[in-house]
């Protein structure tokens, strides 16, 4: 089970959103990470088929996937990052029109639901209509739509977008657990989904793989050295100007800064561990917190 | 599929709404219909309701059979026996209607004289018949067929133009193929169920327009779209249960309205009469039907109607990923060629007797003397609306279903 990306480009007028990208995917989880515009999103649609590629091409097992139509979406699970739903439908009924043009016989399907709407906890809100649900729920009825089939290629666009912390750390829980035996592919701005499961991690930026590898090999790539440094309060300005600041936590007096520098800004700065998000600030010169917020 | 994505349009609380407006909409032509029926009684005054009906229904019954030339003579003597009373001579509107109410039995018969006996085709005066003379009878047959010819050979007239010598002739040799005599009986509910047909397919066609207009566009406006074409038979198997879902949307919810509204207006008003020709209802039409048949091609045509308005209106939905536009289809479709028929051309009107609103309100186009050479043929605008727009809408399926399922969603 080979998933292949060669060269792969799309541009839409202009503007070239996804810019000759490669890569191959075995069974795994793989992060893709990078800020809102560098192309996750784009690449995600390419590989579901929702679009067709400027360039390039998409190959599972040598077949290219355009021509494979049915029969590679029949091994494909997708939870797009504007997740949409039928907003009249119960969840069950919801679950049940998915899995009927995923191709699975009624009586699957109801089994398939049935377990689905357990693992994801929405067993007993199975009744209820699509738009009564919360974020979460709407996002584990997601979820449980792309697993419907038993999926051998799994891609989820910026799953946790919207979900408070307690529930971004459920659903973390929720992909590690159904990341078994297939191609997990998660996109994200959110550091901390990606550090804690992925095992691969590809850094998007401007349509391009900017880096690719495992947490340590990417933060072994980083020049910069991260240090913890506290600061009278009169000159955290002068700090930020000067350097690449991860973090800033108000302490008595001052405040302490997780600095990006090569030497110590300071002579009390302690050198620190460095972390997959110190990575993201560096290579892409914008905090990648651990919020949902737009960075 | 095709349940869920029924249950999709029913779910929502304006398909449930649109519903119950098609519902209250059959319900009050079928009122329309009834209400429409009237009984003058002996003090001249109209009365309604299902007393009424029986009364004009056992009236008419009482005139009921061929209208050959003894039975006209009957229908006329009656008629001048009538107009030479004080009632009916009085200039007392009330005393007019008492005299009104003694000729309800045939009141059909006399408006079919009044038209037999015009000066001219496109002539009509209400009292034609209190001067006609039972010898006239012999001439209310050959009458219809002269005015006709007249009408279609007057060089000066602007009707002239608007005709070959082929269509002269094929509206001729319908006219003299008209059997007769007619036959006349108590007909007042075909009459009334063609009468208000067009009123509730219209309906239909628009409530049905906006609730096939989601079908597809729906997708896009939830943004289910994604999910949906990144499944196993989103572009194929499913595509095509959406297109069955409007065909079966538009086939229960058209003919279990169609079924609603005639037997609750035959009923009530009486399935009788559905034998006597098309002629006692529409004189001048060249159609050769009976009341019965007509209603079959009004039902017939206008599921044909409905079923393309439909088809359209999804084709431009997917096209347009916007619902809130295709649900104008049907508006237009249906608004525009009444507005251009205002413009009072008649080789526009002839052009808009193809238009596909026809198909809506067939009981109006029996009327008309659209008919349309091709060569050496000749085809009456029912055969060619039918015969077309069948056809487009077989054609339109295929093209709909290529549109939506090579849809990007980028």
């Amino acid at each position: 089970m080979e998933l292949t990306i060669t060269n792969l480009t799309k541009e839409f007028g202009d503007f070239r959103a996804v810019d000759n990208i490669s890569c191959t995917l075995h069974n795994g989880v793989y992060g893709l990470l990078g800020v809102n515009g560098a192309g996750k999103t784009t690449l995600m649609r390419m590989l579901t088929t929702l679009i067709t590629p400027t360039a390039g091409s998409i190959t599972w097992d040598g077949q290219d996937i355009f021509k494979m139509g049915g029969q590679y979406r029949r091994l494909l699970g997708y939870l797009p990052q504007e997740f949409g739903f039928y907003p009249d439908f119960s969840v069950e009924d919801y679950l049940m029109y998915i899995a009927s043009i995923k191709g699975l016989r009624p009586a699957v399907a109801k089994q398939r639901a049935s377990l689905l709407l357990k693992q994801v906890g929405l067993y007993k809100a199975r009744n209820k209509k699509m738009k009564t649900l919360s974020g979460g729920m709407k996002r584990r009825a997601g979820i449980a739509q792309a697993m419907l089939n038993d999926p051998k290629i799994l891609i989820l666009d910026e799953p946790t977008a919207g979900l408070d912390p307690s529930e971004r750390i459920r659903f973390r829980n929720l992909i590690s657990e159904l990341s078994e035996e297939r191609i997990v592919l998660l996109s994200t701005h959110i550091v901390s989904d990606i550090e804690y499961i992925a095992g691969e991690i590809f850094l998007m930026k401007s349509g391009e793989f900017l880096l690719s590898g495992t947490a340590p090999e990417i933060i072994a790539t980083m020049p910069q050295r991260v240090w913890s440094a506290v600061v009278p309060k009169a000159k955290i300005e002068t700090y930020l100007g000067a350097f690449q600041v991860s973090n800033i936590k108000t302490v008595p007096g001052g405040a302490e800064l997780r600095i990006l520098s090569v030497n110590p800004p300071s002579g009390n700065a302690i050198e620190q561990s460095a972390t997959l998000e110190d990575v993201f600030l560096y290579y892409f010169g914008e905090k990648g917190d651990g919020s949902d917020g737009e960075i | 599929m095709v349940k869920f994505e029924l249950k999709k349009i029913f779910s929502s609380v304006s398909g449930k709404i649109a519903l119950a407006l098609l519902a209250m909409m059959v319900l009050l032509a079928a009122w329309m219909a009834v209400s429409g029926v009237e009984w003058v009684n002996e003090q001249g005054d109209p009365e309604t309701g299902l007393a009424a009906i029986s009364k004009l229904r056992a009236a008419q019954r009482g005139w009921s059979g061929p209208l050959d030339e003894a039975r006209l003579q009957e229908i006329i003597r009656e008629n001048q026996k009538i107009s030479a009373t004080p009632e009916a001579q009085s200039k007392d509107y009330n005393q007019n209607d008492i005299a009104f109410g003694w000729r309800q039995g045939y009141r059909p018969v006399l408006d079919m004289m009044n038209y037999a006996y015009a000066s001219g085709f496109q002539e009509f005066d209400w009292y034609t018949n209190e001067r006609i003379t039972p010898d006239q009878a012999k001439d209310f047959y050959p009458n219809r067929l002269k005015l006709m010819k007249e009408w279609l050979y007057e060089e000066n007239s602007s009707v002239y133009n608007l005709f070959t010598e082929r269509e002269r002739q094929y509206l001729v040799r319908q006219y003299e193929t008209q059997e007769t005599p007619f036959y006349y009986t108590y007909a007042k509910g075909w009459e009334q169920l063609l009468y208000n047909s067009p009123f509730v397919i219209m309906v239909e066609a628009l409530i049905l327009g906006y609730l096939a207009a989601g079908i597809f566009a729906n997708e896009f406006k939830w943004k289910a779209d994604a999910v949906f074409f990144s499944a196993r038979y989103g572009r194929d198997k499913a595509v095509s249960a959406k297109i069955g879902a409007g065909f079966w949307l538009v086939t229960a919810l058209y003919w279990a309205a169609v079924l609603v509204y005639m037997l609750l207006t035959l009923g009530i008003l009486g399935f009788d009469g559905g034998s006597c020709p098309l002629q006692v209802d529409l004189w001048k039409s060249f159609y050769h039907l009976k009341l019965w048949q007509a209603w079959l091609l009004v039902a017939v045509g206008g599921y044909i109607g409905c079923l393309f308005f439909a088809f359209v209106t999804m084709f431009v939905s997917a096209k347009t990923r916007s619902s809130l536009f295709a649900v104008t289809v049907p508006f237009l479709l249906i608004f525009l060629p009444n507005f251009l028929d205002n413009l009072n051309s008649d080789k526009l009107s002839k052009f808009l007797g193809l238009l596909p609103d026809q198909l809506l309100q067939i009981y109006q186009a029996l009327r008309y003397f659209y008919v349309y050479q091709f060569g050496s043929q000749v085809c009456s605008a029912m055969t060619l609306l039918l015969i077309v727009y069948t056809f487009l809408t077989l054609v339109l399926a295929p093209f709909l279903y290529r549109e939506f399922r090579r849809k990007e969603i980028g």
